[in-house]
């Protein structure tokens, strides 16, 4: 109590001093010559903030001095500090990142489609997020914490903006620039537990205002925090050698662990190397040319049979080019290399290339209309017949696997009430080739600024998913014998996509209310409604028993659309408090969501019985669930965080930062199969990860610090049969020329 | 169900204890959270930029010449409508001089009020609520005009707020600076990005 008492009187002390702490920085700045004030850096995330306030959809920015003093040891953790974000870690560094919950839907799917398939992902304006199904592979982002500037997200359907894939939202990872002339270095090096070793560089040279030129190079090190793997039929964590699959498959592959777990101890083990050029020979004309590599070896959930982390390995590189002449706006980019995010599984292995090309242009103000009309073109091709053989199917394509989009765009932004009032509208016209229809996402967005202080705005759309290679491309054929039942008699599971696959889409209307009071409070709060349908799934179509013959089972699966629609609606607060020396800002959503027409059985009327559909497909089948209504506890129904942060003096920087969400429950395809509530179900708790960090500059240049991450020890798994997480504590240093 | 309602269970008794004390230590976070939002109600205040703008204003000073024959006992610098720039604005008159001149802030709530008044600097916000061709005309000659709009300069504004790469730079259109009777030194002319 005593304790609780002098917390709240130095609180008491420091909302009367911070005022004072104000006036000296004034007077410092006052001492300044003017070519120095010239150099300050605006602090705090006001500018940010200010375009933020003015956004007409759901928009948070987190900065590169946000993420530095939260001590956040990569860019997908330090989604955490942004409002909205459901980011849960599988293994040591790997998270699963969903946008505001569209997750695990449909309920009792293959873990691979628990991937958030529905977020466009970028950095700088490049589409990064995976054509395979529609996921990002966050270990195989070629850029790390040291080359950003900022994380600007946008949440709801906004694919008439930014393109298809913008179903729930947009992740830009805006990366950093020199910032002054001459030479530009910037090194971070922090090693912490379960060998924890994460390393960047910059290295560059602004030669005038016109030219520059730099490079930067990182490396992570990651141990998993855990040594046993899950084994779904025993339902416990064993070594990787004793899990029952595994076991079973080393009866015709002795040599499956190697190929397959090479490294059990491992989480991540990942390096990139990036170079960029920038050319500015006059006013409003930009050249900037990017190119880079990664390597990167995790230990991550994809789940495919054996358990349900899998190595994943990756090796690719980019090219990428960014022109803006005036009010023309152009970028090309390529991105190619390997991909296995299965080792050890002819299936999961591809060579990919996918080109990027988009060109917008600005007419200039026909009095208070301003017009902004694009086209583009993506290709994204993933060839397995290197690693496959494609007479028998063994290859998920067993080929090409090419997806094409053709795109018109044209945005619409108009000022009325002395630009108090702004109206925008946007639509898109998007031409695949497979499916072979056209679709239209559009958005609708208005702000109304009642005063500088208070804006109120509205916006509502459609958004599109893009056709995912998995679900159009899919052409396998699974064979195999029962190796311990009946070795003789063979099965054959025909795995086909679907070239005429209805699109996920997702509609949403929200209403939103801004205030800010001088700069220092901030208040952003939301609600939201939306209705998301066409999910995918593997459905049964058909199959034939036959004992006697040598091919003892033959069946169809396809991929086809659900009658699952999921409906949510709720809210996101976000509060900042800049002043001085403290930052405050807590943010949380809170949201109800319900699955409607939802069934659980993947089989169609004509596909064969079997205990999966009570032996009576006519009845128990994709339609079993016209007509329902159920509670979605797939995604936490509040979640959150806060960023405190306080800056003793120009020496000294102390923050907390937490990231909570509520009870939710994860159902794996192997629910279906046990039934027994245990096996392919994450029942997972409440959790509170609170993180802290410290540092101090001992030199102008140069900064020691000091990072606790789940400060509270807090083992419990995150995800569906992921490694407990565990305190991690981080030391390091960064130096910056 | 069950196994879920049993780890349920066994969640809420074991951590019941800690559960409670973190409520505690929550309810007290919020209370000293709403100390400091309280605090910076009553004192109000200004977000840095504001802070550095202010700063670059005063620093204006130091290198414009005004027509001496404008006889004013004080220094005046005016503010259109309301502007974070107030608070760093009345601590600087507070703390400095202008030429052994007192520093005054006054305040135009509207652009009529302009009529007949003079002021040696006058700032307009971004949020002025008139055209910033209204603003000029409205001007007495000697004024230093000072704004943060994007294309004010082009406008005939002396001076323009941006920012390039988080850094707060400005704009100057030696014209209006020339025409408004006003001499402006080699030294702040360099620093700034001319407009024509």
């Amino acid at each position: 109590m005593k304790r609780r008492l002098l917390i709240f009187i130095c609180a008491l002390l420091i909302s009367h001093c911070l005022p004072a702490q104000d006036m000296d920085s004034l007077s410092q700045l006052l001492d300044l010559p003017i070519d120095k004030l010239m150099e300050i850096k605006i602090y705090s995330a006001s500018k940010k903030e200010e375009s933020v306030f003015d956004a007409p959809l759901s928009s948070s920015v987190v900065t590169k001095d946000q993420i530095k003093k939260a001590g956040c040891t990569s860019i997908v953790e330090a989604l955490r500090l942004v409002p909205g974000m459901i980011v849960q870690e599988q293994t040591n560094g790997n998270y699963d990142v969903h946008v505001r919950g569209v997750s695990n839907v449909p309920p009792n799917a293959l873990l691979v489609f628990f991937a958030n398939s529905t977020t466009l992902v970028m950095i700088d304006n490049r589409p990064v997020y995976n054509y395979l199904h529609g996921g990002t592979f966050w270990e195989t982002l070629p850029v790390d914490i040291n080359d950003v500037e900022r994380i600007e997200v946008v949440i709801g359907p906004c694919a008439a903006m930014y393109g298809p894939n913008a179903v729930s939202g947009v992740i830009n990872i805006i990366t950093a620039r020199p910032e002054h002339k001459g030479l530009y270095a910037v090194v971070n090096d922090q090693y912490g537990s379960y060998n924890s070793i994460i390393s960047n560089a910059s290295l560059g040279y602004k030669f005038n205002d016109k030219v520059s030129a730099w490079a930067s190079a990182n490396f992570q090190n990651r141990n998993r925090t855990q040594s046993n793997y899950y084994d779904v039929v025993t339902n416990r964590y064993v070594p990787i050698d004793s899990v029952t699959a595994i076991r079973n498959a080393m009866l015709t592959n002795p040599d499956i662990v190697s190929q397959s777990y090479p490294d059990p101890h491992l989480a991540m083990r990942k390096y990139a190397v990036n170079g960029f050029v920038t050319y500015d020979p006059k006013k409003k004309v930009h050249f900037e040319l990017a190119v880079g590599g990664q390597h990167s070896q995790v230990q991550k959930e994809f789940g495919t049979g054996l358990t349900p982390l899998t190595t994943s390995l990756s090796d690719t590189r980019y090219v990428s080019l960014r022109a803006d002449i005036y009010d023309l706006s152009l970028q090309v980019s390529d991105n190619g290399g390997t991909e296995a995010p299965a080792l050890g599984q002819k299936i999961w292995h591809w060579d990919l290339n996918t080109m990027d090309a988009a060109v917008e242009y600005n007419i200039h103000k026909v009095k208070n209309l301003s017009i902004r009309p694009g086209i583009s073109y993506r290709v994204a091709d993933y060839n397995d017949s290197r690693y496959v053989n494609t007479a028998i199917r063994e290859g998920l394509w067993n080929g090409d696997a090419r997806s094409t989009t053709t795109s018109a765009s044209l945005r619409l932004e108009y000022l009325m009430m002395n630009s108090k009032l702004r109206l925008i509208a946007s639509g898109r016209l998007d031409k695949f080739n497979y499916p072979d229809k056209l679709y239209v996402p559009y958005q609708l967005a208005a702000t109304y600024r009642i005063n500088e202080r208070n804006l109120l705005r509205v916006s509502g759309g459609t958004a599109y998913r893009a056709p995912l290679l998995i679900d159009v491309f899919t052409n396998l054929d699974l064979t195999g014998s029962f190796p311990i039942t009946s070795p003789s008699q063979q099965y054959v599971f025909q795995l086909r996509g679907n070239k005429n696959i209805r699109l996920l889409s997702s509609s949403m209307i929200s209403v939103g209310y801004r205030h800010k009071m001088d700069g220092k409070i901030e208040l952003d709060m939301e609600a939201f409604y939306s209705m998301t349908k066409d999910f995918s799934d593997l459905i049964t179509e058909s199959g034939k028993i036959d004992s006697a013959a040598p091919i003892s089972f033959s069946g169809l699966i396809d991929i086809n659309n659900l009658t699952v629609r999921l409906q949510r609606f709720g809210g996101t607060v976000s509060f900042s408090y800049y002043s001085g020396k403290w930052q405050f800002r807590p943010f949380v959503t809170i949201q109800q969501s319900y699955l409607l027409d939802y069934s659980q059985y993947t089989n169609s009327p004509q596909s064969f019985p079997s205990s999966s559909n009570n032996n009576n497909p006519a009845v128990y089948n994709i339609n079993s669930g016209m007509g329902s209504r159920i509670g979605n506890k797939r995604a936490p129904a509040y979640f959150g965080g806060a960023y405190i942060n306080y800056q003793h003096n120009d020496k000294l920087n102390v923050n907390v930062n937490a990231y909570f969400y509520g009870a939710q429950t994860q159902l794996e395809s192997k629910n279906l199969s046990y039934k027994d509530g245990q096996r392919g179900v994450e029942n997972m708790d409440p959790k509170l990860v609170l993180n802290a960090g410290i540092s101090y500059n001992i030199l102008k240049k140069l900064n020691l610090f000091a990072n606790f991450r789940n400060c509270l020890d807090d083992r419990s798994v995150e995800f569906y049969k992921g490694d407990a997480t565990a305190l991690m504590v981080f030391g390091g240093f960064h130096f910056e020329l | 169900m069950k196994e879920y309602k049993r780890k349920y269970d066994q969640f809420l008794y074991m951590g019941q204890e800690r559960w409670l004390a973190a409520r505690r230590w929550g309810r007290t976070l919020l209370i000293c959270l709403c100390l400091c939002v309280f605090g910076s109600f009553r004192q109000g205040g200004d977000s840095s930029e504001y802070k550095l703008k202010a700063v670059f204003i005063y620093n204006f000073t130091l290198f414009v010449e005004w027509d001496q024959s404008v006889k004013t006992e004080d220094f005046t610098i005016g503010v259109l409508g309301n502007s974070p720039i107030d608070g760093p604005l009345e601590e600087i008159a507070r703390a400095k001089t202008c030429g052994g001149r007192k520093i005054v802030i006054h305040h135009y709530n509207s652009v009529d009020e302009l009529t007949g008044s003079f002021c040696h600097i006058l700032f307009i916000p971004r949020t002025a609520n008139a055209n910033v061709n209204t603003i000029l005309s409205k001007v007495s000659k000697g004024t230093l005009t000072v704004s943060e709009k994007a294309g004010n300069a082009d406008r005939g504004v002396a001076i323009n707020f941006v920012i390039i790469d988080n850094k707060l730079r400005f704009e100057s259109n030696p014209r209006a600076i020339s025409s408004a009777g006003l001499k402006a030194s080699s030294q702040l002319l360099k620093l700034a990005i001319i407009v024509d």
